[in-house]
């Protein structure tokens, strides 16, 4: 736990060295996203507001559209876990003498980011709330905050999985940063960060149960909005769990393999 | 002129060797890239379940629009954008030093040095796209409309281009690792829906202040304009916009400059 603390603190203090590029990025961002599901959501809905698409009314979608992004900003934490680089210039070597092991060490940071960007999440829903004003058919409910911290931590945790597969590919190949990307534009259609799953087509919605993305954007940002049952906000944590120990299980492998080809040399 | 021509040769044999060096990256980028075409015309057919029209335009007149957002992407992607990626390391690093002493316009070396040669093949993919967008509209167009469509096209490239840079220009004062390169990624992606989805003054912002409006909306527009004075207004509003965002980064950039303190800045 003290182990937790320091690396938590050093990587705070990281963050917060670049503040005014963290503010003005944080704005930005928010307004831009807030301006352009108004406009989209806006034209689809047309001139009848009243009406219900995706199981969702037009406020409901605007906020919709306005946490998912943010929530996805969130569980991708570090976003670039940095491994890739590690491996190609030799600088796992420095980790054996650190006091606790390396996927700890990464998992701290991927944390810490996620900690941070929930804060601007909250920050965003506050600046909703005041400004705009919530949904009539928003409801607040203090458990609802609780699964939702929750279920950021375990699709945090997820994502970080999956990164760490991509990224150790670099045992093998040289230049692997493409992997990720492929990851995220993966991840932003399948977990309802850029439409809610709701609006895919009937057919898919089966699908999506049993694939892990549900659990990472959809799922949390409908159970803030009180707008998802607990029985099926539980069953995407569970799928999710599923998927961590399967990733988990891959990532290790994955891990012993590429050590054996490490040099430590760099290049 | 031509010494400039001779040097981009050099700059595209050079990334060609490097690319090759990296095989295995080589693939990978275009399964990304592919990926990348998909999720974005996966995107507007689930929003056309819902819908007919989107901002005044149909599927068809729609997946035009996407074709053209993905083409000039692609251009982006194999041109530019690793140059600009690296900017702010020369800028924090100190490493500018070496681009701003050789004996050629240090912003022509910055900008074009680096060219994805493996993201040629995702041009063509793109360009594919583009081809089965126009094939699948059933108007045609007629041939002034195409070659300013093409023309805009060119012009949207310049004009990312500038705004791009003017995001990462701010690293010279900042010192961030990325410089408002978030902050881009988040607001550039007004330029992935059409113009005409926005209204009042916010329409008026995306087409002046920060034009991410033009760059693809507007050659779009023009190959749908069939009135001669809305093709005379997009023409005259977008070369205007480009000369001045031209003057004004120039501008920035010569001002970063004189606030670049060198070595480890």
């Amino acid at each position: 736990m003290k182990l937790f603390k320091a690396v938590f603190q050093m990587e705070m203090r990281n963050i917060l060295a670049y503040r005014f590029s963290f503010w003005v990025n944080f704005f930005g961002t928010t307004f831009g996203q807030l301006g352009l599901s108004y406009f989209l959501w806006s034209s689809i809905f047309g001139g009848n507001k009243n009406a219900i698409i995706g199981g969702m009314s037009f406020q409901m979608m605007i906020l919709y559209s306005f946490l998912a992004p943010m929530t996805l900003k969130t569980i991708q934490g570090l976003q670039l876990l940095n491994i890739n680089q590690d491996i190609f210039d030799g600088g796992l070597n420095k980790y054996i003498i650190y006091p606790l092991s390396y996927f700890q060490f990464k998992w701290i940071q991927q944390i810490t980011h996620t900690l941070s960007h929930l804060f601007q999440l909250f920050s965003g829903l506050a600046f909703f709330a005041i400004f705009i004003g919530m949904p009539t058919e928003y409801k607040f409910h203090s458990l609802n905050i609780f699964c939702f911290v929750i279920n950021l931590v375990i699709a945090s945790t997820l994502f970080f999985a999956m990164e760490a597969i991509m990224e150790m590919t670099a045992f093998w190949a040289d230049n692997v940063w493409s992997l990720s990307v492929l990851l995220r534009f993966i991840i932003m259609l399948l977990s309802g960060a850029w439409l809610s799953l709701s609006l895919f087509p009937e057919w898919s919605q089966g699908l999506f149960y049993y694939l892990p993305f549900k659990g990472m954007v959809y799922s949390p940002v409908k159970i803030l909005m009180g707008n998802m049952d607990y029985g099926e906000w539980a069953q995407s944590q569970i799928m999710m769990l599923v998927w961590l120990c399967l990733i988990s299980l891959v990532t290790r492998k994955v891990w012993l393999a590429g050590n054996l080809r490490y040099t430590g040399v760099g290049i | 002129m031509k010494r400039y021509a001779i040097l981009y040769l050099h700059f595209l044999r050079l990334s060609f060797t490097r690319a090759l060096q990296f095989r295995l990256d080589f693939s990978f980028r275009i399964v990304m890239d592919f990926i990348f075409y998909a999720v974005n015309i996966i995107f507007f057919k689930i929003i056309y379940l819902h819908t007919p029209l989107l901002a005044g335009m149909t599927e068809d007149q729609m997946m035009i629009f996407v074709a053209s957002y993905l083409f000039l992407d692609s251009l982006v992607m194999t041109f530019l954008a690793n140059n600009i990626w690296m900017l702010p390391v020369y800028i924090n690093k100190g490493d500018l030093d070496y681009y701003l002493v050789r004996p050629v316009s240090s912003l022509f070396f910055l900008s074009l040095r680096d060219i994805a040669a493996n993201s040629i093949i995702n041009m063509i993919g793109a360009f594919s796209i583009l081809v089965w967008s126009f094939k699948n509209y059933n108007e045609s167009f007629t041939l002034f409309h195409m070659v300013i469509y093409v023309l805009f096209i060119l012009n949207g490239l310049g004009l990312y281009y500038l705004v791009r840079m003017m995001f990462v220009i701010p690293v010279f004062w900042t010192h961030s690792s990325r410089g408002f390169d978030e902050l881009f990624y988040g607001v550039s992606q007004f330029m992935e829906r059409p113009i005409d989805l926005f209204r009042g003054q916010f329409k008026r912002f995306l087409t002046t202040i920060v034009p991410f409006g033009l760059i693809v909306s507007f050659p779009v527009k023009m190959l749908f304009s069939i009135n001669i004075y809305e093709a005379k207004y997009l023409m005259i509003h977008m070369i205007l916009v480009t000369i001045v965002f031209t003057v004004i980064f120039r501008w920035c950039w010569n001002l970063g400059l004189k606030n670049y303190s060198s070595a480890s800045s």
